[in-house]
């Protein structure tokens, strides 16, 4: 027993200060309404109707005795389109809020989980210092789709297998990043009239991964934050203006594919400029890499051990296996293999 | 004071017709941690940022009619208000943020319901099944403006 009793600690996960726990709850616009505990649409126990409901009641200080994980997963037909802050909570580096959406399709899909947003109002703002956004769609009204209102720079960011869209001609930035570490990953991201992913402040690194980024206005990519180091792999930009790093920053830029000739402005290595991407359909948004392709198919590298943010699949939950391709999107030919994406 | 609270009873005494021109609310029934934490060695700063959180009465959000069920006020954590004779297009107005001319936040919420200030039997009804039916013309009066410090 003597002998036993640590494991069965360690298993259990007790801390000094007590238990820890990831604290699930659901999201549903097509809900009536219940405490978030299950997935049911209706009853006591029915998801929340709303992204924004589900901030307001789940506020608390994560770092508190154990410790905790806030975790909420997002789903539903019907768009949720309310503005969503999060605000109020304490958080730390093993107790982070993590928001899972259930996009799997790599494409805009009605039938899963949107947040919707029109007039002036960021879509997401967000104060907190570690978050984690997977597999959301957000499209964003005037300004942002993700805004961040200057989190420290111990903080962790993630952004991750999301589509974010913007109102052509007229929303301003996908991201706007801070002070805290940021790594964003196999994202859709288009139709902005400002920068894709900007960022600016802070002491931390980012690392920028893997995302596809078409028709923006002004830029794919804004770093502006001297003495940090942006790390970019295998970003496909499509129709996205320029890209601005700052040459007061460590720019390591490699393997990134562009429709102009900007992949290689700040020198790198395998960078492709002035190529030609063919998608399956980019006039109805949907950025798979078509069978033909010759942009952005397997010209990128393998990221699976990468010291920094290493992952294995694409946005649609695809397994990468040989030569990576560049951008969120790893085709596979008919026949091939599909990881199923279990809820949490 | 008491007039305005027995003109509150009478005008919800109208029976709630789901259907017709209304729309739902719902209210935080409880203070974000930071508020009703002891704050003792706590910077400036951070009471600063704690006040910005919800309390007791912020509306958080505004659905349409026949949106909630009674359930939706999650265990306690709202009330769920029906209001009739207000539109959902007019009711998004109340669950507003209150930012700077940046977009920065400086109160979770503009309007909040005076929950402290309802008749007697309304707070009884709220704190004993959280959910409560009346009209815009008997609860607007009790919607304070927190920029403005005037009630609707």
């Amino acid at each position: 027993m003597n002998k036993l009793f640590p494991f069965l600690i360690f298993i259990l996960g007790v801390t000094a200060n007590g238990w820890s726990a990831t604290i699930t709850r659901y999201v549903n616009p097509s809900s009536s309404g219940g405490d978030g505990t299950t997935s049911a649409l209706s009853g006591a126990n029915a998801a929340y109707a709303s992204l924004n409901a589900w901030e307001a009641a789940e506020q608390q200080d994560l770092t508190d005795t154990g410790g905790d994980i806030a975790l909420v997963n997002c789903a539903g037909i019907t768009a949720d389109t309310t503005i969503v802050t999060i605000n109020g909570w304490t958080t730390g580096s093993t107790t982070y809020i993590s928001i899972i959406g259930d996009n799997t399709t790599g494409k805009w899909d009605t039938g899963k989980y949107r947040l919707e947003i029109t007039g002036n109002n960021d879509a997401i703002s967000y104060y907190e210092d570690f978050i984690r956004f997977d597999r959301l769609q957000i499209k964003a009204g005037n300004p942002r789709g993700f805004r961040d209102f200057g989190t420290a720079s111990s903080g962790d960011i993630r952004i991750s297998n999301s589509i974010i869209k913007g109102i052509a001609g007229t929303s301003s930035n996908g991201m706007d990043l801070a002070s805290a570490t940021s790594k964003v990953w196999n994202n859709i991201i288009y139709d902005f009239a400002g920068t894709a992913i900007y960022q600016s402040g802070g002491t931390s690194n980012h690392y920028w991964y893997n995302n596809t980024i078409s028709s923006n206005t002004t830029r794919s990519f804004y770093g502006g934050t001297a003495n940090v180091t942006y790390k970019l792999r295998n970003n496909l930009i499509n129709s996205s203006g320029i890209w601005n790093i700052t040459p007061a920053a460590t720019r390591d830029i490699n393997y990134n594919a562009s429709s102009d000739a900007s992949a290689d402005d700040y020198g790198g290595a395998n960078n492709r400029i002035n190529q030609t991407f063919s998608f399956v359909d980019v006039t109805n948004k949907d950025f798979h890499l078509a069978s033909g392709d010759a942009g952005a198919k397997d010209y990128g590298t393998d990221l699976s051990g990468d010291a920094n943010l290493a992952f294995t699949d694409d946005i649609d939950g695809v397994t990468r296996t040989g030569t990576w391709d560049i951008g969120a999107d790893e085709f596979v030919a008919a026949g091939g293999t599909r990881r199923i994406i279990i809820f949490q | 004071m008491m007039l305005s609270k027995l003109l509150f009873v009478l005008a919800t005494a109208v029976v709630y017709v789901p259907g017709c021109l209304a729309a739902e609310f719902l209210i935080m029934a409880k203070n974000n941690w930071m508020i009703d934490t002891d704050q003792t060695g706590w910077s400036a700063e951070q009471i600063i940022e704690a006040n910005k959180q919800y309390r007791i009465g912020d509306i958080v959000q505004a659905f349409t009619d026949g949106k909630l069920n009674d359930f939706a006020n999650a265990s306690g954590k709202f009330y769920v208000i029906r209001v009739s004779g207000l539109s959902f297009i007019d009711a998004e107005k109340y669950h507003q943020q209150w930012n700077d001319i940046n977009g920065e936040m400086l109160n979770r919420r503009i309007y909040r319901i005076r929950a402290e200030d309802l008749p007697a039997n309304v707070k009884n009804q709220l704190k004993n099944t959280y959910v409560y039916n009346t009209t815009w013309t008997a609860v607007k009066s009790y919607i304070r403006n927190k920029i403005t410090g005037l009630n609707e």
